[in-house]
């Protein structure tokens, strides 16, 4: 669906480089704290910006050959744009049932009135959490094959965010070739929705791992100084120091687990995995 | 493109009650000035019809609205002759009917008297109207509405500027100036059609130049 193949833009002061693929049928998720390149990379593989150098194929397109039926089949959400705010649920609509063939008003006014948004205000007059759903229902509303959603969940209550992802839940059980790239820095939101995560920092993508393998496979350890040294560090990715010693990060949980079972062997939530990665050092 | 059709319809319904105001004003004009000075109310109604269909460059452009606008199956070329196709449908639908609430109200002129006055005013009119139009909308979508209006007054400038000097070189420049002299002497000795087709191919050719420089900067802009 998506590939991005050394995908660089330069500007001053920030580097993107990366690579990363989204396959037919998997949600994929790029965390990362803000301005670390997310929402460069998303502009970069929607054709909004010039890249300098690197390749971004969408269906196996390059995303400058993209036509405007190529992009019917791509439903978008972005944290900072969206349609004109002095428009109305019900102006979106007519705009909607002329770009898009496969766009039904019925169910998207049905969806509307599911989450409570009013079709005659104007948008601006929405709260963060209205104008958030019906971005990711503008995104969903066209049977679109391929969502690409930057920061959905960002500034909303938990009640919100939840409603956002059942919304994708259900997008994807629809058909199982679909595919979402979505981008949070909101962790616990990925956590349970994407197949697989890439972590960015600094404009390079860190760490690509299947939410599974993460959740379950990699672990913190948290050593004292004695026990660092002694330890076998052929299955540590990053350290950081601490008070106490060190905390290392391994994807190799049960090795640590039976073969030191006198360390601290915690399997933390992906936060816990970013900030190893993010401000500890390689091993 | 009819999506982006729709679009500037719906942000111009939404700015129906300022649009209802401005109704209001030229209706008043056309009930108190259509007898005595038809052109400027015909002026008028076309300027301020180019003004807002030119707004809804304006209200793409806020709240990174460009951004948006192009992750939807549409290309940046539609995007403009979209805009194009508004302005050009906008104004002339605009002047012809305040042209003919006019003609109708104008009261006691004969159809040649009548035509005559189109001819030399309200046709002219139009096509200025579309002229400025079509260079303002370029200008827009390069600067955004802010620094769009800084650039018009620069433009000013430079002609005021280029005026003054024109004349303070007068002296030495009158060799090029004489063939000025001799292209606007040789239009005034043309007749009425001659003039207003010189006038439409102007027109035309502004739009087809504008336009493409338009999309060449709505492609390179970065979003």
């Amino acid at each position: 669906m998506i590939k991005a193949e050394g995908l660089r833009k330069v500007y001053d002061g920030f580097e993107l480089n990366c690579s990363f693929e989204v396959m037919p049928g998997t949600i994929v998720g790029l965390i990362g704290p803000n301005g670390m390149g997310k929402s460069t990379t998303f502009k970069a593989i929607l054709g909004l910006i010039s890249t300098d150098g690197g390749k971004a194929t969408l269906f196996g397109k390059d995303v400058a050959q993209l036509t405007a039926e190529d992009r019917q089949q791509i439903g978008v959400s972005l944290a900072e744009a969206g349609f004109s705010s002095y428009l109305t649920v019900k102006g979106i609509i007519s705009i909607l049932r002329q770009m898009y063939p496969v766009f039904d008003a019925a169910e998207f006014k049905k969806l509307c009135e599911r989450f409570r948004i009013p079709l005659n205000k104007q948008v601006k007059e929405f709260s963060t959490g209205m104008k958030a759903k019906l971005k990711v229902l503008v995104a969903i509303s066209h049977g679109a094959k391929l969502l690409i959603l930057d920061e959905p969940t960002a500034g909303l209550d938990v009640g919100a965010r939840e409603e956002i992802l059942d919304m994708l839940r259900a997008y994807m059980e629809e058909d199982e070739e679909r595919s979402i790239l979505i981008s949070s820095h909101i962790s616990s939101d990925l956590e349970g929705l994407c197949d697989e995560l890439y972590l960015i920092n600094e404009g390079k993508i860190v760490l690509h791992e299947e939410t599974d393998v993460l959740l379950n496979e990699y672990a913190i350890l948290k050593v004292k100084d004695s026990q660092y040294a002694s330890l076998d560090k052929s299955y540590l990715l990053y350290r950081r120091k601490e008070n106490y010693g060190y905390s290392c990060l391994t994807k190799e949980r049960s090795f640590y687990q039976e073969n030191y079972p006198d360390i601290v062997v915690e399997k933390g939530t992906i936060d816990d995995l970013i900030l190893m990665v993010m401000k500890g050092e390689k091993v | 493109m009819k999506g982006l059709l729709v679009k500037d319809l719906q942000i111009l319904r939404q700015q129906r009650r300022f649009l209802l105001l401005l109704f209001g004003i030229i209706c008043f004009l056309m009930i108190t000035q259509a007898m005595t000075d038809p052109a400027f109310i015909i002026g008028y109604a076309t300027f301020m019809s180019a003004m807002v269909l030119l707004g809804t460059v304006s209200y793409d452009e806020i709240e990174n609205g460009y951004t948006f606008l192009f992750t939807l199956p549409v290309t940046r070329k539609s995007y403009v002759v979209s805009k194009y196709v508004l302005a050009l449908v906008g104004v002339i639908l605009v002047w012809t009917a305040v042209t003919v609430f006019c003609m109708v109200f104008a009261g006691g002129k004969t159809g040649t008297a009548w035509m005559e006055e189109m001819l030399t005013q309200a046709v002219p009119v139009l096509l200025v109207c579309l002229i400025l139009l079509f260079i303002m909308l370029p200008i827009q979508m390069k600067f955004g509405a802010e620094k769009s209006r800084i650039v018009l007054i620069g433009i000013a400038g430079i002609i005021v500027v280029a005026g003054y000097l024109l004349k303070l070189l007068a002296d030495k420049l009158e060799g090029v100036l004489s063939y000025g002299k001799a292209i606007v002497e040789k239009l005034a000795t043309l007749d009425i059609w001659s003039v207003l087709g010189i006038m439409i191919l102007l027109t035309v050719g502004v739009m087809l130049v504008t336009m493409y420089v338009s999309i060449r900067i709505m492609e390179k802009k970065e979003l």
